[in-house]
């Protein structure tokens, strides 16, 4: 089916029967953002967990250890806009502790560069999800989209020293490539709904 | 015809003929019973046409619920802030403030009673899962007034806990028996008391399934430690 929204709506971005209230279609925002930096943070603590006992180069450990910081730093954010808004995590946060950590953990097992393969998947969906976010607040709620993009950029710039440690070079870049890309959509789309 | 939702409204609207008007309800359900009839006559109470009530509360009487559970919910709020409750430690402060809505409820005792009694039915609009709505705002309210500010999964542990006493002791208070407050208090006390050391039992489990989930990451820093 093509998309219902008649052209001049779709254009103007006005509300449409059966979309959600805005308060909630933030709220969900949030929601999701706080998981998806959640499990970004896990997903590098899994990385360092493997390769600081696998001899990685120093150079690539202080990397990730930064995009790490910077993750948390992401979720900091969201934990207190969630206070603040009074927004409700997902259910599925526990899920997302174990399976972040779990991938970060397989795809350095698998190599540095299956690492970094990893890291550019995530971050080019992340990249993409909150480019959407920051369209559909379309100028509404100035201070939250302007965080929303000050936290793609950082994501971008992950994905970018990803790319020059070598992360499209790993014989699996491919098959992680798509796997990764998978997950984290469902994740983005389960927790949006949970 | 109008669609009402079943859904819990986030800002009630809180205006004074609302008040006035559940206020006359209240005195008029426990001859009445919930229903459209007594909405009517509480509007011919306050001098109005029985429209009056229709227009107030359109979604009829599971929206009188909703609206009278949402000022009990910012009084409590409200109560959580005041001198006398600051004093009090964590738990002791969201007892006293189950107990202070209980307190505030006795002169509607009775229609609180057969409000609970119409929200048991699961088949119906404004029955079960109304309550369960209710139940949930009421214990997220008491957690954010208490101070509680959790993004993780203790989100839903505390608020599942928290609803694990609130229910029962309002039940218990809701009673054939009728108990008194102090007996209510000293019920809710040992609800209270029941779930703090489920709780604390329930969290040495988590610990450990935590611990041993990130065994893999420890037992490599031992090696290299």
């Amino acid at each position: 089916m093509e998309n219902h929204k008649p052209a001049s709506h779709r254009q103007k971005n006005l509300p449409l029967p059966g979309d959600l209230p805005r308060d909630q279609a933030i709220a969900q925002m949030i929601r999701v953002d706080h998981a998806g930096e959640y499990g970004a943070k896990r997903i590098y603590q899994g990385q360092l967990a493997v390769l600081e006992r696998s001899g990685a180069s120093a150079e690539t450990l202080a990397k990730i250890k930064h995009m790490a910081e910077q993750e948390q730093g992401h979720l900091d954010g969201f934990n207190s806009m969630m206070a603040e808004r009074r927004v409700r995590p997902t259910v599925l946060l526990p899920l997302w502790h174990v399976a972040g950590f779990g991938l970060g953990a397989v795809t350095a097992l698998l190599g540095e560069s299956a690492a970094m393969a990893c890291t550019i998947a995530v971050e080019e969906v992340i990249d993409q999800h909150y480019a959407d976010q920051i369209a559909q607040l379309d100028g509404q709620e100035k201070p939250l989209a302007e965080t929303l993009e000050r936290y793609r950029l950082e994501e971008l710039e992950h994905r970018d020293e990803a790319v020059n440690s070598g992360g499209r070079s790993s014989p699996f870049t491919d098959a992680i490539t798509g796997l990764v890309r998978l997950g984290s959509r469902t994740a983005i789309f389960l927790s949006e709904r949970v | 015809m109008i669609a009402v939702s079943d859904q819990v409204s986030p800002t009630p609207l809180r205006d004074a003929s609302r008040q006035k008007l559940l206020t006359a309800i209240l005195q008029e359900v426990p001859f009445t019973g919930w229903n459209q009839a007594c909405l009517a006559a509480a509007a011919e109470a306050v001098g109005h046409s029985p429209a009056h009530a229709e227009r107030l509360f359109p979604g009829g009487v599971p929206e009188v619920f909703e609206y009278w559970s949402h000022e009990l919910d910012a009084a409590m709020v409200a109560w959580l802030q005041s001198p006398e409750a600051q004093t009090l430690r964590t738990v002791a402060r969201a007892e006293a403030a189950i107990l202070w809505r209980l307190q505030s409820l006795t002169p509607h005792r009775e229609a609180a009673k057969l409000a609970m009694q119409r929200m048991s039915f699961p088949h119906h609009r404004g029955g079960t899962a109304l309550a369960m709505a209710l139940v949930g705002r009421t214990v997220d309210e008491l957690w954010y007034g208490l101070g509680d500010r959790s993004t993780d999964y203790n989100w839903y542990s505390k608020r599942i806990l928290l609803a694990g006493v609130y229910l029962p002791t309002i039940s218990y208070w809701l009673s054939p028996a009728a108990p008194s407050l102090a007996d209510t208090e000293a019920f809710l006390h040992r609800q209270m008391s029941r779930i703090m050391s489920a709780s604390s039992f329930g969290k040495r489990i988590v610990t450990k399934i935590i611990s041993s989930l990130s065994l893999p990451a420890a037992s490599f820093k031992r090696r290299d430690g």
